[in-house]
């Protein structure tokens, strides 16, 4: 404290203190909040096919296809912690093989700032929904449901799952061709 | 940063920011106070408006407000000089001229 350079110093690593408490206290305001909102998910036009899976062991697995409307609001999940929601559709089902499946089939970036309602009309997945060999041909009970990871400014990434969820009946024959 | 400093010019490097022990202290109260106080209004500010940057650049603020006034060595800083006690002869060089009689 004697000079300005050892004043220059003990000022700088006290803000950076008081800085991390501020960040802390900011973290300790939103950090009890569930994040939960509601969703409406609807589907249509499901289909399975049954071709080789190049990506992986070449063996003929279930390719799926449907058509979905997802009606969400997050505006109540912003704060000022929070920098972006990633949400995204995630279908459930379990077969034989696995008491389990996910699957993901369409993600989107909401920035704060953006617009905070969704709403995808029969939209058609983003990504290939494969099953690991023959678990879809009429299955009676995938669900899909849609989830979000809250990326926050500062403290720990919340990874929520939207109120609603919505069960698709696949058919119980292949189709052939283009879906 | 010793090696930055000593490439000021002499002129530069001349110049004293000294401050004396009292007012050393009081500086070091000053920024804190005025850090922490910065620190709080920017925080429930920016829990107001929502908005966390509101809530650093008023920290920030208070961090550029307490280094202009506690980095220059002000006078109120520079107010309780040291008093030393006056020279009373020059005993250290007696000793050493006393140790060469003997």
């Amino acid at each position: 404290m004697h000079s300005i350079w050892t004043r220059a110093n003990a000022v700088f690593a006290f803000t950076l203190s008081v800085l991390a408490a501020m960040t802390f206290a900011a973290f300790l305001t939103t950090a009890f909040n569930d994040n939960i909102a509601p969703v409406v998910i609807k589907s249509s036009n499901a289909q399975v096919k049954n071709v080789p899976n190049y990506s992986a062991n070449r063996a003929k697995n279930d390719l799926a296809s449907l058509n979905f409307d997802i009606q969400v609001d997050v505006s109540p999940v912003f704060n000022w912690n929070v920098k972006q929601l990633f949400l995204y559709l995630v279908a459930e089902y379990s077969t034989p093989l696995n008491p389990l499946n996910q699957v993901v089939l369409w993600d989107k970036i909401i920035l704060r700032g953006d617009s905070p309602v969704v709403d995808v009309s029969s939209a058609n997945p983003k990504y290939y929904f494969w099953d690991d060999g023959n678990g879809l041909l009429g299955n009676d009970n995938v669900t899909l449901v849609l989830r979000w990871n809250v990326i926050p400014n500062a403290g720990y990434l919340p990874l929520v799952q939207a109120s609603g969820s919505h069960t698709v009946r696949f058919p119980s024959n292949y189709i052939t061709g283009k879906f | 940063m010793d090696g930055l400093l000593n490439m000021l010019p002499e002129s530069v490097q001349k110049i004293s920011s000294y401050m004396d022990f009292n007012g050393q202290k009081n500086a070091e109260r000053i920024f804190q106070v005025l850090i922490v106080l910065h620190g709080i209004i920017g925080f429930v500010a920016g829990f107001i408006t929502q908005q966390l940057s509101i809530a650093v650049y008023i920290l920030g603020f208070g961090f550029l407000l307490s280094c202009l006034v506690i980095l220059p060595p002000w006078p109120y800083f520079r107010s309780n000089p040291i008093k030393w006690h006056p020279v009373t002869g020059a005993p250290a060089v007696e000793k050493v001229e006393k140790k060469k009689k003997k």
